[in-house]
């Protein structure tokens, strides 16, 4: 079964200790939400999920920040899976402190497996750099996603193979945020061009249901 | 783009207040929510201390329905960029839901004393 993509959200904040996506509208065949969290400012930024439901929720994350003395920035997701009943979810990300920039991207999907919905994530951190690469472990039919967060770079932009979900540049003079996704079978290396600058990148890599269809080969008599 | 609220001077004290709604034009995609915060050159707006969430919600039919759709949290007092410039803003934005008949209203909950701001609505 592929993983198809069922709604989409994003929300942006300066000057912000948390944002929030209300209503955020889930179909009854969904499987799992992705929360990908771009923070750049002076507070160091760990980040939780909040969620208006309790309903058989587990919840994975991951959050990688910029080591200390160097400016700080989060490039993190949280994956929130369920068997889900149709519904709306107000997502908030908070933070510990008042960032210079902070942003949400949410993005439900269809199709993912539900025993094991992805891989370990991966997570990369660079300073005066070009570009910003990790490798995601991946595989033919699943479905990666990245979260970049550059501090001081003007720009970003996604390599070959990647398609860009949500960009920003040259915010509010401070940097720049992104989300991109690329299929399994294109290998997992997921880059970014950017300014020079420092970086924290992260990515994730969704499995596919497996297909309840069975297939019979013989003759019936 | 449109400047729905603009620099609207505003004093809530602890617990919520609405504002709106208003109407937006067809045609335009984007939000932006902007309170404006303590600097060195506004000592008297938000004071350190005063914590402000502020959520909207937008009606696609002329204010008979609401969905709530973007929203920030944030805390008063000067705060510094790393360029070390302070920031004269907090802001909020998002898409827009696309349709005609379009309203956008606000609710702001704060705690820890009064919030003293401006309040900004732009849409794009």
């Amino acid at each position: 079964m592929a993983i198809v993509t069922d709604n989409e959200r994003s929300v942006s904040g300066l000057g912000t200790t948390g944002v929030i996506i209300p209503a955020f509208d889930v179909a009854a065949t969904a499987d799992l939400i992705f929360v990908g969290v771009m923070g750049i400012g002076v507070s160091v930024a760990t980040s939780t999920v909040v969620r208006n439901v309790t309903e058989n929720f587990s919840e994975d994350w991951d959050i990688v920040y910029h080591p200390a003395g160097i400016e700080p920035h989060s490039s993190g997701h949280h994956i929130l899976k369920a068997d889900f009943a149709a519904g709306s979810f107000t997502i908030v990300v908070t933070c510990a402190g008042s960032l210079d920039t902070l942003a949400a991207y949410a993005r439900s999907f269809i199709g993912v497996n539900q025993a094991v919905p992805a891989g370990a994530p991966v997570t990369g951190t660079g300073a005066a750099s070009v570009s910003a690469t990790v490798t995601a472990d991946t595989a033919l039919g699943e479905v990666i996603l990245d979260t970049l967060a550059a501090g001081g770079s003007t720009s970003c932009a996604v390599d070959a193979n990647q398609t860009s979900l949500f960009e920003q540049d040259n915010i509010d003079a401070v940097g720049s945020h992104g989300v991109s996704t690329q299929a399994g079978v294109d290998g997992g290396v997921m880059s970014w061009t950017i300014e020079s600058g420092n970086w924290a990148l992260g990515a994730i890599s969704f499995k596919p249901a497996v297909s309840s269809r069975k297939w019979f080969f013989g003759r019936v008599s | 783009m449109a400047l729905l609220i603009d620099h609207q001077a505003i004093s809530v004290a602890s617990g919520s207040r609405d504002f709106g709604p208003v109407t937006i034009p067809d045609g335009l995609t984007r939000v932006t929510l902007r309170l404006a915060r303590r600097t060195t050159a506004t000592p008297t707006l938000w004071a350190a201390g005063v914590s402000v969430r502020l959520e909207s919600s937008c009606s696609l039919d002329g204010g008979v329905t609401w969905i709530g759709w973007l929203g920030f949290l944030a805390v008063g007092g000067i705060h510094v960029k790393k360029d070390s410039t302070e920031l004269p803003e907090s802001s909020v934005t998002s898409e827009l839901p696309r349709g005609t008949s379009r309203q956008i209203r606000l609710t702001t909950i704060v705690s820890g004393g009064t919030l003293v701001s401006q309040l900004t609505v732009e849409v794009v």
